[in-house]
């Protein structure tokens, strides 16, 4: 054991404690995991200010909501359910696109890969309407599955879907995206 | 074509690039938004809403076993003068109503009970 090492609190002792009224505690808990929040939130909307805007709200809403939280899921997964919910509401209200195309994600996009430049500026289109025609909810999780490799698992437990509903609807979302591969997509 | 190549294609068009860390002024809009929203809210102990329904589930719950189980006793014991014959008048008032009166007769037939006593039929 290294002397003077400085012990990290748990998760579950600042919980307790900001669930007693220690503003500090809930403050260490907010400093964990504003990257993962920002992270997870960053995956559907590209504008930074939006951003930061849905993860204040999700750890003020955390912050009401403490006392609610049952122990058996991770925090961490909890605080991705709230700001899920803060995304949908808002991907609802203002029917925003999650993919966006500017130069800087194009040129971040190109891999020498399964099409020539020209068709991928094609394809690219083509899933941006594909993700314009998708439910908030399927936008969600065609971007948690295919972009970050979340497992249906992790899906089921942010969304609150059950696997078999997730299993389904990343089969439908696998589907479209195969006619895309293929060309098949209108 | 590849599908490993076609999938590592869609994943960089789903990905973000990395966001810088959190600012303090991203912090301090987070108790901004909590100071705020605490205030308008219209009792002081709403933060502890959960609980308190809970509390007043437990203090209410005896009273309404007890009331369930007076109605049971009641239903069950009350002489028939106020409730009227115990079974037979909802036994051929489902018969009836559910079968033609010819069924209805060959139903009381096979299981040798008299029409609407809802008693059993001496041999």
């Amino acid at each position: 054991m290294m002397a003077g090492a400085e012990q990290v609190p748990e998760d579950r002792d600042l919980i307790e404690k900001a669930c007693a009224g220690d503003d500090s505690a809930f403050e260490a808990l907010m400093r964990r995991y504003s990257g993962q929040v920002r992270s997870f939130i960053a995956r559907f909307f590209r504008n930074r200010a939006m951003v930061d805007d849905l993860a204040q709200e999700t750890f003020a809403k955390a912050y009401f909501g403490l006392k609610s939280f049952r122990r058996e899921a991770a925090l961490e997964t909890w605080l991705k359910r709230i700001a899920l919910r803060q995304c949908l509401d808002q991907m609802r209200n203002r029917k925003i696109v999650t993919v966006s195309f500017d130069e800087d994600a194009r040129e971040s996009a190109d891999i020498p890969g399964p099409f020539d430049p020209e068709h991928q500026i094609k394809a690219r289109l083509l899933l941006a309407q594909i993700m314009q025609s998708l439910a908030p909810l399927d936008r969600i999780i065609l971007t948690l599955h295919y972009g970050d490799g979340y497992s249906g698992e992790e899906i089921a437990k942010i969304t609150g879907l059950s696997k078999a509903n997730v299993k389904v609807r990343a089969f439908r979302l696998r589907q479209k995206l195969k006619a895309l591969r293929d060309g098949g997509y209108q | 074509m590849n599908p490993t190549r076609w999938n590592e294609w869609v994943r960089r068009q789903l990905q973000t690039g990395p966001l810088e860390p959190a600012s303090e002024e991203f912090f301090e809009g987070i108790w901004e938004r909590i100071r705020e929203q605490a205030a308008s809210l219209p009792m002081q102990g709403r933060r502890t809403f959960p609980e308190d329904l809970r509390t007043a589930c437990w203090q209410t719950a005896p009273l309404l076993a007890a009331a369930l189980l007076g109605i049971l006793l009641y239903a069950w014991y009350a002489p028939p003068e106020i409730h009227g014959p115990r079974t037979s008048a909802m036994d051929s008032y489902v018969w009836d109503a559910a079968l033609p009166p010819s069924d209805a007769a060959l139903m009381y037939q096979i299981l040798n009970v008299e029409p609407g006593s809802g008693t059993e039929a001496q041999p």
